[in-house]
């Protein structure tokens, strides 16, 4: 990672290979920002991350020993254009013991945690000498030797990612026994590794850490205002060439990451989290799931952004330009610099209600540090109505397993046919329909009594005299249902008792008939002023009470039936 | 396995991505969610669907049950259970119906039951003792011909694709009461079809040669732990007490299917009197019989009228408005009525209102009570996980112990994969699941031989292990210590077990009375024997725990578990190195060296000795085995 | 232009529209189950006039009805169940 400035603004350059007395090196051309007038000097910053610099010697330690690394460079710096003078300060993370220091190139100093080489003078262009500093470093060497991060959208409301990485203790390897006891006296502590920490974007909820073998318990989650701190303490403390594996999950809110415009979506979100402070990935693998159904646009890795604690980086690659920017296409894949990631072929996922699988963008990329944490995006088009595949799914499955009830409910497994049971289903079935012709009529019989009392109030004839017909009418009809159901009743021979009532029922529904039309032409009687009141009450008393006998006696049996 | 196999693609096939860990997890209590189900239908099919609700209710909480069908419990009893239920169910409903389709699917469910466990045999057993009793009674009807007959030939049949079982049906005697009944079926079905052509005395006299033929293989009697009234009580609580109720109601109403449901109980509750073990069978049939007991009392005391009563009088209100109460429960389609206990007037007073209301309440606390017990075992007795520990800090807060874990995971991930790990039989699985590495010996034990190598190993003095575990090609050793925080059941605790077994198979080399003191006493302060002092065991349990003093009231190296100060502090090991201890020092990972590059002899061994002699004060070197 | 993307329900009123889903749901799917109901035991009891339902009366239109609504309630309450448990589909 080499970010390069002058003034504070971004300065543009090219990468080449050079070959230059038995030894390559990396040569950049940078172009500055204006022209630079003789005489003038210009001042100029250049930033590089280097891993996997710093060499554990010796390689492999006992648990109380202190572990030691060796930083090898040169001397002079390797410049294209002969140098006037030249200065390089190591230095080192604390004022740590130094074990040995090349001292070849006079003068070489050493206080407290700087080693100054220089001031050189007059050193001509691809010189090189070797530089070692043989030091004491007992700061666990973490990395991340491989780290796969599923990013997955979901247009409920939610995104969430998953972390798995593979970490390792890069430092000098333990050697011999580990010894419990000596780890708990602190002083078998060496450099190992207890716990470390991780940011997560603000909004990060729902967070699980786990492993192959189920919830890991030793963690803390600290939530700040625009972090959310989680402290992870593996299992196990690494030690040197110890190594371990987790999943760290989490989901954030999609109104932070997603943007819509119509069926258009663009999701920003970052290539790779915080791990660790000062984290190096070896590789890192990352893939971002889509909902089923959207079609891929284009894929840009956009700007490197950085926080404003860390004034380190204030470059803004813009995609337009021609020599820096990142793009690709569907289709191709366009790698430029600085940031290239391998884009591997598209991947299909499958998970819940699923029928065809979700689009996956698949990209790599290795050997990332801390300062790769930056902003990438994924244009895509989706339909929002595709939403609804997901329940309808649901839906037409539990219609098939109803369906499924409905189909077989209605086959008949009996391999010979039980006339009697046959019979009596049939029966069954002729009475429950006899029971809804009697209903029907009883609710006939309301309505005549509605009419009759209507009558007694409006003392209109003639009103009653048509509802008389049409319900007459009715009654006829219902009546002749009966007597044909009774028949095939009789025709069925299975269910006598049935009958009976059936016919029961006829007799006593034509005399409560016979005693509706009493009552109905009494009080026709009474209206036309042919009976007088005293008369027409004696009798509509004895009418009344035999027609509730009856209908009392009617509605028994219709229930039994 | 095959189940969750079967269900894991299933799922898979439908996009529905659940690990397999988690179908295996949870198989057990989707199964019992399934008896439930399954005792439902069958007690439907003895009594009312009233009783069967019951039932299932019990069945779902009886702890009997619920103890072997935990979270997590992944053992043959979850599925076996609802075979065992199922199978049942449809062999009642074939007696019942005497229709081909339910005999088969009796057949299919033996066959998946046969499948599942080994206590098929109950089933086989059962069901011919069932027909045979029917025959005692006269019962014989072409239902029960026709039901077993299928039964019979489809499911042995079926019970012998299995490799487990293979001919065994056609050879052992628990399977010959089958064969015998079938039997005799034959022949009695034939003794009715040529009724019409005999007189009595010739019947009586093929009858009886009839009865003769069959074979009575009653299983046998194991010797093994009774089961107390506690185990009683405990795993069935108040349906204990009901259970002899609902015997006597199926007596009273004999029929076909009630013989087999009093048959079951008779011989459940005979086996579960003779090993504690068999509780399990016993668990159902309890829930079936007190349920049928519970819904029976029920009915009586809140039986209010008899059948259709006069409804109350109007001629404008449609049949399903009418209030009267009665035992039917549908009306028309659609409209589902409950039974309503109707406070109209009743013909016959009969029980005075306050016994109903006092017997009724007095029940319902029975069951609230047994609920209550039922949720309490199952919490605090059937439901801790054994590989995570939970203990309480002074101040009632919860410290999660997860050592297990931690070391298991520290072997998958920082040892070499071919790595052989020595440990007693108990964490064999666990290794080999959470460690994935290869283990000597694990909880499938019956190669006794090799395990009692291994005790050998482990009781015997640090050299004598070593040539074991050279020979064993042995990497790593894994112990579990419980000193530090108290856990008894560690290796240590073990220990006499491992000598025993040892000893039976190297009785000279390895003898029990070596590891007492001479009072005979199990010590391992400095008044233990010397053999234990120096056996492997106590070395790697107790490296460097000499100097770890756990708590400022002790002196240091003191045992939590024994409550001893430990005789051995100074430990040194020769060819072994600690690889990893865990936290609270449970679980120990010693790491097994290859043997030294030049082993020193010492000058009076020499056969060459010369004289001026320089001899180094260095211990001879060890190579490490590596990572 | 570009407007910031939030889900079409709000995802607090995920328990609630689960529960009430799936409460109707499964009272129709009730209803579906008791509809064509109990004829063996009816028959065997000789109680053959509660027979509401047989072959010979049965309407297959209102059951294919009846099970249509509750497989759309049950549907979407399941979707809204395994939202609300965090399976975000």
């Amino acid at each position: 990672m080499i970010i390069m400035e002058a003034d504070g603004t971004a300065l543009k350059w090219a990468e080449s290979s050079v070959n230059k007395d038995q030894r390559s090196y990396q040569r950049y051309d940078i172009t500055l920002n204006g022209p630079l007038s003789a005489g003038s000097s210009r001042h100029m910053v250049v930033h590089t991350v280097l891993t996997k610099y710093l060499r554990p010697y010796p390689s492999h330690v006992s648990q109380t020993q202190k572990q030691l690394v060796v930083y090898e460079d040169s001397h002079v710096v390797p410049t294209v254009h002969p140098c006037r003078q030249q200065q390089t300060s190591v230095v080192l993370p604390s004022p740590s013991s130094v074990e040995s220091y090349s001292r070849n190139l006079k003068p070489a100093a050493h206080s407290d945690d700087t080693i100054t080489y220089g001031p050189y003078e007059n050193i001509a262009p691809y010189s090189y000498d070797k530089m070692l500093v043989h030091y004491e470093n007992n700061r666990p060497f973490l990395a991340v030797t491989r780290m796969e991060r599923d990013v997955e959208v979901s247009h409920w409301g939610v995104i969430s990612v998953e972390e798995k990485i593979n970490m390792e203790h890069v430092g000098a390897s333990l050697n011999g026994p580990f010894s419990r006891y000596d780890y708990q006296q602190q002083r078998g502590e060496g450099a190992s590794v207890r716990s470390w920490r991780t940011v997560l974007p603000a909004s990060a909820a729902d967070v699980y850490y786990r492993d192959d073998i189920g919830n890991i318990s030793t963690s803390h989650l600290r939530t700040h205002v625009d972090s959310v701190e989680v402290e992870l303490r593996p299992r196990f403390p690494l030690f040197g060439g110890w190594k371990t594996f987790y999943t760290l999950g989490y989901t954030v809110p999609t109104y932070e990451y997603l943007y819509t415009s119509g069926e258009n979506y663009i999701l920003r979100m970052r290539f790779v989290d915080h791990v660790f402070d000062d984290s190096i990935i070896d590789d890192a693998y990352v893939r971002i799931i889509l909902p089923e159904g959207s079609r891929l646009q284009e894929f840009m890795l956009l700007k490197l952004f950085y926080d404003e604690q860390r004034p380190l980086l204030k470059v803004r690659f813009s995609t337009s330009n021609a020599s820096q920017n990142v793009f690709w296409s569907c289709r191709d894949i366009l790698v430029k610099l600085p940031y290239g990631a391998t884009r591997l072929p598209d991947q299909v996922h499958y998970t819940y209600l699923d029928t065809m699988g979700r689009p996956v963008v698949a990209l790599h990329k290795s050997n990332l540090v801390e300062q790769h944490i930056a902003e990438m995006e994924v244009h895509y088009k989706f339909d929002s109505i595709l939403l609804l595949q997901e329940p309808l799914l649901v839906v037409a499955a539990l219609y098939l397993l109803f369906l499924a009830v409905v189909v077989y409910v209605r086959l008949d497994f009996t391999i010979s046919p039980d006339p009697q049971r046959e019979g009596k289903l049939r029966a069954a079935g002729l009475s429950a329909q006899c029971r809804d012709t009697q209903d029907r009529r009883t609710e006939l019989y309301t309505r005549w009594e509605a009419a009759i009392a209507k009558l007694r109030a409006t003392k209109d004839a003639g009103a009653f005299q048509t509802s008389l017909r049409n319900l007459g009418a009715e009654h006829r009809t219902l009546t002749q249902n009966m007597t044909d159901l009774a028949a095939k009743l009789k025709a069925e021979s299975a269910a006598p008792e049935i009958l009976d009532k059936v016919q029961e029922i006829q007799k006593l529904d034509k005399q409560l008939k016979e005693q509706l039309q009493l009552q109905g032409s009494q009080l026709e009687k009474l209206v036309a002023s042919k009976l007088s009141k005293q008369q027409y009450l004696e009798q509509d008393t004895v009418v009344a009470k035999r027609k509730e006998e009856l209908a009392a006696r009617l509605s028994s049996l219709t229930f039994q039936l | 396995m095959v189940t969750s196999g079967t269900i894991h693609y299933l799922l898979t096939l439908l996009n529905i991505p659940i690990h397999i860990r988690d179908i295996c997890v949870f198989l057990a209590p989707f199964f019992s969610g399934l008896t439930a189900l399954a005792t439902y239908f069958l007690t439907k099919e003895l009594s009312s669907d009233a009783a069967g609700l019951f039932a299932a209710c019990f069945m779902a909480l009886v702890p009997g049950y619920t103890s072997r069908s935990v979270a997590g419990s992944y053992d043959n009893e979850g599925i076996a259970i609802f075979a065992l239920m199922f199978t049942y169910f449809l062999w009642v409903k074939a007696v019942k119906t005497g229709t081909i389709l339910w005999a088969t699917l009796t057949a299919l469910a033996y066959f998946y039951m046969v499948s599942a466990w080994g206590g098929y045999v109950f089933i086989i057993n059962l069901i011919p003792l069932h027909v045979f009793v029917l025959l005692l009674m006269g019962r014989f009807s072409h239902r029960i011909y026709i039901a077993y007959s299928t039964f019979y030939v489809l499911g042995t049949l079926l019970s012998m694709q299995i490799p487990f079982v293979g001919f065994q049906p056609l050879r052992t005697s628990e399977h010959m009461a089958s064969a015998g009944v079938f039997l005799l079926l034959q022949a009695c079905a034939f003794l009715k079809y040529i009724q019409g052509y005999l007189s009595k005395s010739e019947m009586k006299l093929v009858f009886f040669l009839g009865l003769v033929v069959v074979g009575g293989a009653g299983p046998q009697c194991q010797e093994h732990q009774p089961t107390t009234w506690f185990s009683f009580f405990f795993d069935l609580h108040a349906l204990v007490i009901t259970f002899p109720v609902g015997l006597w109601y199926c007596i009273k109403n004999i029929n076909d299917e009630r013989v087999f449901i009093v048959l079951y109980a008779i011989s459940a509750v005979y086996f579960a009197g003779v090993m504690v073990r068999l509780m399990l069978p016993l668990t159902p049939v309890v829930c079936v019989l007190s349920a049928i007991a519970f819904s029976n009392i029920f009915q009586f005391y809140l039986q209010e009228d008899e059948n259709g009563t006069k409804p109350a009088v109007s001629t404008d209100s449609d049949s399903d408005d009418s209030p009267a109460s009665n035992k039917n429960l549908y009306d028309k389609a659609g409209k589902v009525r409950k039974i309503k206990v109707s406070p109209t007037n009743r013909e016959d007073p009969g029980l005075g209102s306050n016994i109903r209301s006092i017997v009724m309440v007095l029940l319902v606390m029975i069951l609230m009570m047994f609920t209550v017990h039922c949720t309490w075992v199952t919490s605090n007795a059937y439901s801790s996980p054994s590989i995570v520990l939970a203990s309480y800090a002074n101040d009632g807060s919860r410290v999660i112990l997860d050592d297990f874990r931690e070391a298991y995971y520290w072997l998958s991930q920082n040892t070499a994969p071919d790595a052989r790990v020595m440990s007693w039989w108990d964490y064999g699985y666990q290794i080999q699941g959470m460690a994935n590495r290869t283990t000597l010996v694990d909880n499938n034990t019956w190669n006794n031989s090799h395990i009692a190598l291994v005790g050998k190993a482990m009781a015997s003095n640090e050299s004598a292990a070593y040539t074991i575990m050279r020979a064993l090609d042995v990497d790593y050793v894994l112990v579990i210590f419980g000193g530090v925080i108290g856990y008894s059941g560690d290796d240590i605790n073990k220990f006499l077990w491992m000598v025993r077994i040892a000893e039976g198979e190297h009785p000279k080399d390895i003898r029990e009375s070596d590891y007492f003191t001479d009072r005979g006493e199990f010590r391992v302060d400095d008044q233990g024997s010397p053999t234990l002092l120096n056996s492997l065991m106590y070395k790697l349990s107790y490296y460097r725990f000499g100097e770890l003093q756990t708590d400022y009231r002790v002196p240091a190296g003191f045992d939590r578990t024994r409550n001893m100060e430990i005789g051995n502090k100074h430990i040194k090991l020769e060819h072994l190195e600690e690889a990893y201890t865990t936290e609270h020092w449970l679980v120990r990972i010693f790491r097994v060296k290859s043997p030294g590059n030049r082993p020193r002899i010492p000058y009076a061994n020499r056969s060459i000795r010369s004289r001026k002699v320089f001899i180094t004060k260095k211990v001879s070197t060890h190579f490490y085995l590596g990572r | 232009m570009m407007t910031r993307h939030v889900s079409p329900v709000n995802p607090a009123v995920y328990p609630h529209l689960s529960l009430v889903l799936l409460a109707i749901g499964i009272f129709f799917m009730a209803w579906f189950f008791v509809y064509p109901s109990h004829i063996d035991a009816c028959i065997l009891h000789n109680t053959y006039y509660e027979v509401t339902s047989t072959k010979f009366t049965r309407d297959l239109f209102k059951e294919l009805l009846i099970s249509l609504v509750a497989a759309f309630f049950l549907g979407f309450g399941v979707l809204f169940l395994a939202l609300w448990v965090g399976i975000y589909v």
